[in-house]
């Protein structure tokens, strides 16, 4: 049957012989085409075009976009290519780095500061500190201490900001416990005197919908209070866990953050690291009176504050009442040139330019981090009416910045770490003995 | 016309041996070009970190000497050669151009060798080619003839590889050679030792942390593993010489340096040294393929309609063919060879590790237990056929009302996964969630869907089911529509009632389609992804961590490539296995009739 079929089609094959042969030179200058637009297409390939890798998204990126055009109005003939990822930021800028094909200027962000720094990935910028301008001293200390290794600068600081409290006053005052909100520090033991105090079922329906906080799951969120008690997770050295992140002031703080889950102070947990969806939304609209952040959740808040419709104060992270004051979290991301950027010194000036004073006071319309130079911060603060940007300058002071800036592969540390607390509040396991495992593993990660 | 179209082709077999041989020669050629241009800009940074340092231009013309050319900064730019700075400045003040040098074999050692092989194999091929046409064509060994060509092309890829290994190494110690030789005219500037160490200008030199007062090196394993990983390159292992205060301990080797500069001009010459096997390796494998499709062509010559449709057929086949090697089968050869070595995407150099990764895998208990997990996950394909087969048979027919059906079950299997893990997981919330509230609502307890390690993962395999039902039914139907109207007439005419018919005609009447929704259903579970990455991102504690999601995670947030590679032939190798088991069961079945 298949023979007989095939010598039916002679005829038909010599049509579609003809068809192919008639086809392959139209084909070809389709190729061809392709070929010479994706050529004069290409971005980066030409002498003047310089490619800027960051994760800005939304309007964000066209402010990142005014200070871009702003350079090249500076500079006639140069064009920027921002490349921007807002998702996978990572997974982009390795890509393109493995692939040979790096951007000319990169952002860095202070958790990936010694996978880039130490696999060369970072020119040392130290060299033309001066033809930039740039002065270490102009910029907030543990910032631009985050990008140094001894003398030399591996990345240009944009912007911070360490993680606060965001207060609902409002919430606050209907409970009567406004007066407990701090002016410089305050304790746990106060802090969940208001969490419990604004605990409430304001419709009747038998469950409560006002809660004082929501669970701060990632180790990026509870960082702080585990220093606030006077403990650490890591050694001095940022190489062993085992007696720092099972030690008593770490459990102490494990202790108390449990608890307010446990005791309903906290709509219940989430278990992702991305944590509860609806905590700014809540939190705006009178829901819960605590919300741990950074300064990127401001904006989200700003219109809201300006019409009176939020009336929100910035306060401190709470401290054990055995100490002082409380220590925050400092998160940074910084400008840095590939060793193997295609025009290199030009990549050194851009990123001069990205960190200089002028693209900052550009980039503070944004509001969504702090300005690294103390002058154009203090410009911002200055010109802001509802006084949060000073609270924010004010909370810099005593922040620490995170352990992932100078741990390489913290990423890991930071995935083992959530189950200390995941594993208390889902299967009711002592705290100590996970937290006594989680740091075995931590260590034994740090042998491999 | 036949005939007259014969001896055309007849030589091409000869024609195509030459070609590829050419090919293997070329790339061997190329690369060693493309490193002696390479090692040439390398000259020129050392040379332009020499004049950065203060030495100007008497340390270059030092370096270099005749081989260095000084243009105006506005005058340069092509060719190689680097643009010289003064200290600190963003402004070049120089171009340096030099020439690249050459390599320490003799250049015509490559062609005289491979290119005789070339000839021989040719002429082989083309006296074979001849005879053919004076005499029956199974009488002239065509067998023997296309090994002859495999083996000729086999011997000049080898002979080409030795050939351009032996050239890179050269080039690769005249390269450091001339490191050192930057590093000491620095040196004798008065350079600082550190600022002497970056005119061998690799960039992890510029981490001041590398330097260490008391010798002991800190530096990455990765970069010191590579050295390792190049003894000829490096400096010398093993034992404490005097004369070498520095110590690098990395991938269970000591290794001692009598200056800084060594450990970086080591790794420099290490950079040099990439061998061009793979590349001839695949070229030889192509020009093989090439010769034997070649001689197919040659023995189809004599038929020439026979001839014109396997070309249509190849030419047709060929985009496809293309896209299939460069997307799919590279990729898997690639992922295989990550799988031996440790990387991190960015590390300078893999690390070949054997089946090191391998080994780990089998005491690793988070991937035993994602591996398991992946399993439970696959339960719900049965359930899902059940459901889609019962629904497959309530939904035939042409009317309105059916067709809306099959319509409002088929669109969650072509719904964005994105999209319908967003919209679950807030379906699925605890506090704020619809079906929570539903069910408080009806005085029920709310249910931690997602939040406990009980449901989560029962929770994903519902929304499994939801998707893929709609598929499986369409499929369902198809098979239903091709079992025969006859035997549903035969068995009611012998009195077989409606379980009856369906448990003696439909079910063996879809017996294929049964299983082939089957195995694509445990394959696709198998490679459960996005509900997990967007839903429950493997938790709570591990519950819903899927071997595929874990992959992920090993791979793109712990940039363990080498592991995440091994993972993923592992699970190749499960799905596989589970996927052969099917077919044999499926034989032993048929067998058993």
């Amino acid at each position: 049957m298949p023979r007989s079929t095939t010598r039916r089609s002679p005829p038909a094959t010599t049509v579609r012989a003809t068809g192919v042969a008639a086809a392959l030179p139209r084909a070809t200058l389709v190729l061809a085409a392709l070929g010479l637009a994706s050529a004069g297409c290409a971005p980066g390939e030409s002498g003047n075009v310089l490619r800027v890798a960051l994760w800005a998204g939304g309007h964000e990126l066209e402010i990142e976009r005014q200070v871009a055009d702003r350079y090249e109005a500076l500079h006639p003939g140069v064009r920027i290519a921002l490349e921007s990822a807002p998702n996978g930021y990572e997974e982009r800028l390795l890509t393109s780095i493995a692939a040979g094909r790096p951007p000319d200027v990169y952002l860095m962000d202070s958790p990936d500061i010694p996978t880039f720094v130490e696999r060369g990935l970072a020119l040392d910028l130290a060299p033309y500190t001066e033809a930039l301008g740039f002065r270490p001293d102009s910029v907030f200390g543990q910032v631009v201490d985050a990008f140094r290794r001894g003398a030399s600068v591996f990345a240009l600081p944009k912007d911070f900001t360490p993680m606060v409290l965001y207060a609902n006053r409002r919430v606050l005052a209907a409970a009567g416990v406004e007066g407990l909100l701090p002016a410089a520090g305050w304790t746990w033991t106060d802090f969940r005197r208001a969490a419990e105090a604004v605990v409430a079922d304001t419709d009747g329906d038998g469950r409560n919908d006002v809660f004082g906080f929501d669970f701060p799951r990632n180790l990026y969120q509870w960082v702080p209070f585990v220093w606030s008690a006077g403990g650490d997770i890591l050694g001095p050295a940022g190489s062993g866990a085992v007696g720092y992140l099972d030690g008593p002031e770490a459990l102490e703080a494990y202790r108390f953050l449990t608890a307010l889950a446990e005791d309903g102070l906290t709509p219940g947990a989430q278990f992702v690291q991305q944590g509860d969806p609806a905590r700014e939304a809540r939190f705006a609209w009178g829901g819960q009176a605590f919300l741990l952040s950074g300064h990127w959740t401001l904006p989200v808040f700003r219109d809201l504050v300006e019409t009176g419709e939020l009336d929100l104060a910035i306060v401190p992270i709470p401290h054990h009442p055995s100490r002082a004051a409380a220590t925050s979290v400092l998160y940074a991301s910084g400008w840095a040139v590939p060793p193997n950027a295609r025009h290199l010194r030009r990549a050194i000036d851009l990123a001069g330019f990205l960190a200089s004073p002028e693209a900052q006071r550009i980039r503070a319309r944004s509001g969504l981090a702090i300005p690294s130079r103390i002058d154009v911060a203090a410009e911002i603060a200055a010109a802001d009416r509802t006084g949060v940007e000073d609270a924010f300058i004010a909370l810099v002071e005593g922040a620490r910045m995170t352990w992932g800036a100078r741990v390489r592969d913290f990423s890991r540390i930071e995935a083992l770490a959530v189950e200390i607390m995941d594993r208390r509040l889902i299967r009711g396991e002592p705290l100590a003995s996970s937290a006594s495992d989680v740091a075995r593993r931590i260590d034994a990660e740090f042998e491999r | 016309m036949s005939r007259a179209r014969q001896p055309a082709l007849a030589p091409l077999a000869a024609v195509v041996l030459a070609a590829g041989l050419a090919l293997v020669v070329a790339i061997a050629a190329g690369r060693v070009q493309s490193v002696r241009v390479a090692s040439a800009e390398a000259e020129a940074r050392m040379a332009a970190a020499l004049w950065e340092a203060g030495g100007g231009v008497p340390a270059v013309v030092g370096l270099l000497g005749e081989r260095a050319t000084m243009l105006g900064a506005g005058d340069g730019g092509e060719g190689a050669g680097a643009y010289a700075y003064e200290a600190g400045a963003l402004e070049p003040a120089a171009w340096i151009a030099v020439a690249p040098r050459r390599a320490g074999g003799r250049l015509g050692a490559l062609p005289g060798a491979a290119l005789a092989i070339a000839l021989a194999g040719a002429a082989i091929l083309a006296g074979w080619a001849a005879g053919r046409r004076r005499g029956p064509a199974r009488s002239r060994y065509p067998g023997v003839i296309a090994l002859l060509s495999i083996g000729c092309v086999a011997l000049a890829a080898a002979t080409a590889g030795r050939w351009a290994d032996r050239e890179l190494r050269s080039l690769s110690a005249a390269t450091v050679a001339r490191g050192a030789q930057a590093v000491e005219l620095a040196l004798a500037g008065g350079a600082e030792p550190a600022r002497a160490a970056r005119v061998a200008g690799l960039p992890w030199a510029h981490d001041g942390s590398l330097e260490s007062s008391d010798g002991q090196w800190t530096m990455p394993s990765e970069v010191a593993a590579a050295i390792a990983a190049a003894p000829d390159r490096g400096s010398q292992p093993a034992g404490a010489p005097a004369g070498a205060p520095y110590t690098v301990e990395a991938g269970g080797a000591t290794w001692h340096a009598a200056r800084a500069a060594d450990i970086h001009l080591a790794l420099l010459g290490y950079e040099r040294t990439a061998s061009p096997a793979l590349a001839l390796a695949a070229a030889g494998g192509l020009a093989t393929l090439l010769v034997v499709l070649a001689l197919h062509l040659v023995q189809l010559a004599a038929r020439p309609r026979a001839l014109r449709r396997t070309l249509a057929a190849w030419g047709l086949l060929a985009p496809a063919a293309a896209l299939i090697l460069a997307f799919t089968l590279g990729p898997l050869v690639f992922s295989l060879w990550i799988s031996l070595h440790e990387w991190r995407l960015i590390d300078p150099a893999p690390l070949f590790l054997g089946f090191d990764n391998y080994a780990a895998l089998l005491a690793d208990g988070e991937w035993w237990s994602a591996i398991g997990n992946t399993a439970l996950f696959t339960l719900h394909v049965p359930a899902a056929m059940a459901i889609a087969l019962a629904l497959a048979l309530l939904t035939r027919g042409s009317r309105r009302a059916m067709r809306w059906a099959r319509l409002a079950l088929f669109l969650p299997g072509i719904t964005s996964v994105a999209a319908i893990a967003v919209v679950w997981k807030w379906l699925l919330s605890d506090r704020y969630g619809l079906l929570n509230r539903g069910l408080e609502r009806v005085g029920l307890e709310s249910v931690p869907w997602l939040t406990s390690p009980d449901t989560a993962l029962v929770s994903l395999m519902t929304i499994g089911v939801w998707m893929v039902v709609g598929y499986q039914m369409v499929v369902f139907q198809a098979g239903l529509a091709a079992i025969p109207r006859d035997w549903y007439d035969a068995a009611r005419i012998d009195g077989a009632g409606p379980w009856q018919r369906f448990r003696h005609v439909t079910l063996p009447g879809l017996r294929h389609t049964l299983f082939f929704v089957f195995v694509t259903s445990v394959i696709g579970s198998f490679q459960v992804f996005g509900l997990v990455y967007v839903m429950t991102e493997g938790g709570p504690l591990g519950a819903t961590d899927v071997a595929v999601y874990h992959i992920y995670r090993e791979a793109w947030e712990f940039l363990q490539f080498g592991n995440a590679a091994a993972m993923s032939w592992m699970l190749f190798a499960v799905v596989f296995a589970a996927t052969w088991l099917h077919f044999r069961f499926l034989d032993a079945r048929r067998a058993h009739g």
